[in-house]
């Protein structure tokens, strides 16, 4: 039998993954595609690849989190309810995910596995075996995260709009300011990499050190960049500053990637994982840590879903947002790549796309954009309220039927 | 495909607001026309360019409402939405008077005195040239919305200050010939009349022209 759960596992937890990689990709990766930055083709590999990098050497850390941080372990004794009760978040939470792309509803896959995961919580021992806490401290961060990305998309416009684009030689203040904005990029992807990740602890490097390191290395290609820029814009400076940016927005779609798969494929494998680990050992386990090839495995999934149908998505919003041009998009995709990956090593499993609607509300709010509907944000905030009791009923339902099967 | 992103765009209201500057621009183009016809005397096109002109202002107008009822509650904009609206009404207005123009004449067929054509025509070329910076000015601040670099903001200002002179020298033509028409001799007071308040109709052209360009430098202020 568990056995048979493990399969139905892998499968769930894998088409979560193709979801993700299918639909949520694309809202790093549309702005740099529909200003033209990168090639639709160069979005989809990008897209594919880093995410599937920032899923397996990233991604532990929120992975941990919906796997043992939401529903108390000790209070759910045998481990064939936690496996059956792990499955049932799983396809719960893929059974809303597949309602909401197929009706068009804009629904976080983290809200759902984490609504799912309390659902079984409840369902399986009651409302004292959820870590409310913990729990509350998730929903704050679902709160906070976007707020911060607007904070941050908001900040970094008007930095570039007072201190690059109004103002006297626009294309000088663009490759002095160019190189800041790479290290700073580079020194988050390398701490995030380095700090508190088994590639990190394989160099055996003390934590100080190894911020160290990272900021030398992010150092040195801001100042290897910074000749670069300037190289460029003597060849092609009748373009001026966007085409700075739309150098940088290279930068920030890989920097939106990482931080995509660092945070999301906790979605997909969180469960599977939980159910690995009781699979193998044949108990709960809480001190054991997810294997790297489960995260790889669901890093896999998102880069296929990304290659299968993330580009037809990428395509269509390409479209939509040409009013995001190449300063916008950067400062955008800065803001949504740098609080997802803040939260991500908090271990706080935050939405994407709600980062990326913060983040394009920053811009918006900085002036930047000609139109954007602020009305989404009430539409947003009412899905998210719903998807936590509809995943968690649905887990319940389906959990009760799983027990009714298998037990 | 459940991505937000597919909402929050929308599409930017400078695309109308250009397309109604073009029509307003267009009506400037066919009440020379009209006036040249009519100044003509033995033309009898006159009543064909008025309905044109009457045409497009019901077009303008409707775009207008289609702006206006597309600037939802939420919607944030790079400029202040009531500074828009404003802008979008003087840019109206500016049809509006054209309009209103054409209908005065149409009331009457006045014989014009040759000591006040040459005068006449300027003051609509001023009109009409004012009603041509319109559609360069919103090309030229979408330009700069998009860049916000001092060189497109400076570029915006030059149209502005070319709206101002073209209204200050609307207003001496406008008021050199209200002076003329009341020194004409030979002319009963309905033609007075009649004159009078077509060089006021006129002169609200490059009034509310102007009135659309100072909105539009508050819109485009630091």
């Amino acid at each position: 039998m568990e056995g048979l759960i493990l399969i139905l596992g892998l499968l769930a937890g894998a088409y979560m993954a193709w979801n993700i990689g299918a639909n949520d990709v694309a809202n790093g990766m549309a702005s740099p595609v529909g200003a033209k930055a990168i090639t639709l083709k160069q979005a989809v590999i990008i897209g594919g690849v880093l995410d599937f990098v920032g899923a397996t050497f990233i991604g532990s850390h929120v992975t941990e989190t919906i796997r043992k941080g939401i529903v108390e372990p000790s209070a759910i004794q045998d481990p064939r309810v936690m496996s059956l009760g792990l499955l049932a978040a799983l396809l719960a939470a893929g059974l809303w995910v597949f309602i909401s792309s197929w009706k068009q509803i804009p629904v976080s896959t983290t809200h759902s596995i984490v609504g799912s995961m309390v659902g079984f919580g409840i369902a399986a021992s009651g409302f004292s075996s959820i870590r409310w806490w913990a729990l509350g401290g998730i929903v704050l961060s679902w709160i906070v995260s976007p707020f911060f990305a607007c904070a941050l998309g908001y900040g970094i416009f008007e930095l570039i709009r007072r201190k690059v684009l109004a103002g006297p030689n626009i294309v000088r203040r663009g490759v002095m300011l160019g190189p800041f904005f790479v290290g700073v990029t580079l020194f988050i992807i390398f701490c995030s990499m380095l700090l508190d990740t088994p590639l990190g602890n394989r160099l055996g490097l003390s934590p100080a050190y190894r911020t160290g390191l990272s900021l030398l290395i992010s150092l040195a290609l801001a100042l290897l960049s910074r000749t670069w820029l300037t190289r460029l814009l003597k060849r092609r400076s009748h373009e001026g500053v966007e085409e700075v940016f739309r150098r940088l927005q290279i930068l920030t779609a890989c920097y939106v990637s990482v931080a995509h798969g660092a945070n999301d494929v906790a979605n997909a494998i969180g469960p599977v994982a939980g159910i690995y680990i009781i699979y193998k050992t044949g108990a709960m386990s809480p001190q054991a840590p997810v294997p790297m090839f489960l995260l790889a495995f669901g890093g896999l999934f998102i880069a296929i879903g990304c290659f299968t149908w993330g580009y037809r998505v990428i395509e269509t919003l390409g479209h939509q947002v040409t009013e995001l041009t190449n300063t916008r998009g950067f400062s955008v995709d800065f803001g949504v790549a740098t609080s997802v990956l803040l939260a991500s090593k908090l271990g706080l499993p935050v939405s994407t796309t709600h980062a990326a609607v913060g983040a394009v509300v920053g811009v918006g709010l900085a002036r930047g954009i000609s139109a954007v509907d602020f009305r989404l944000v009430g539409k947003i905030c009412f899905f998210w309220l719903i998807t936590l009791p509809i995943s968690a009923i649905s887990c319940m339902i389906i959990f009760a039927v799983l027990e009714g099967i298998f037990l | 495909m459940r991505s937000p992103f597919v909402h929050l765009f929308r599409e930017s209201p400078f695309v109308k607001l250009l397309k109604h500057a073009e029509i307003v621009q267009e009506g400037g183009v066919l009440f020379r026309k009209a006036m040249i016809c009519y100044l003509d005397g033995a033309c009898t096109e006159f009543e064909a360019f008025h309905m044109d002109v009457t045409k497009m202002e019901h077009e303008a107008d409707w775009l207008k409402r289609n702006i206006r009822g597309h600037l939802p509650r939420g919607l944030m904009m790079p400029v202040d939405k009531f500074q828009f609206l404003l802008y979008l009404r003087e840019q109206d207005k500016a049809l509006d008077s054209v309009q209103d123009a054409l209908h005065w004449l149409s009331f009457r067929n006045t014989v014009v005195p040759d000591e006040l054509v040459d005068d006449l025509l300027l003051l609509v070329d001023k009109a009409v040239d004012s009603l041509n910076q319109l559609p360069l000015m919103v090309k030229r601040a979408t330009v700069y919305l998009r860049s916000f670099s001092d060189k497109d903001r400076q570029q915006v200002k030059e149209v502005i200050k070319a709206l101002r002179l073209k209204e200050s020298e609307s207003d001496t033509i406008e008021r050199k010939l209200k002076s003329d028409i009341f020194s004409l001799a030979s002319v009963d007071a309905i033609t007075v009349f009649h004159l009078i308040r077509l060089v006021e109709y006129i002169g609200d052209i490059s009034n509310h022209a102007e009135n659309a360009g100072d909105v539009m430098r508050a819109m485009i202020a630091r």
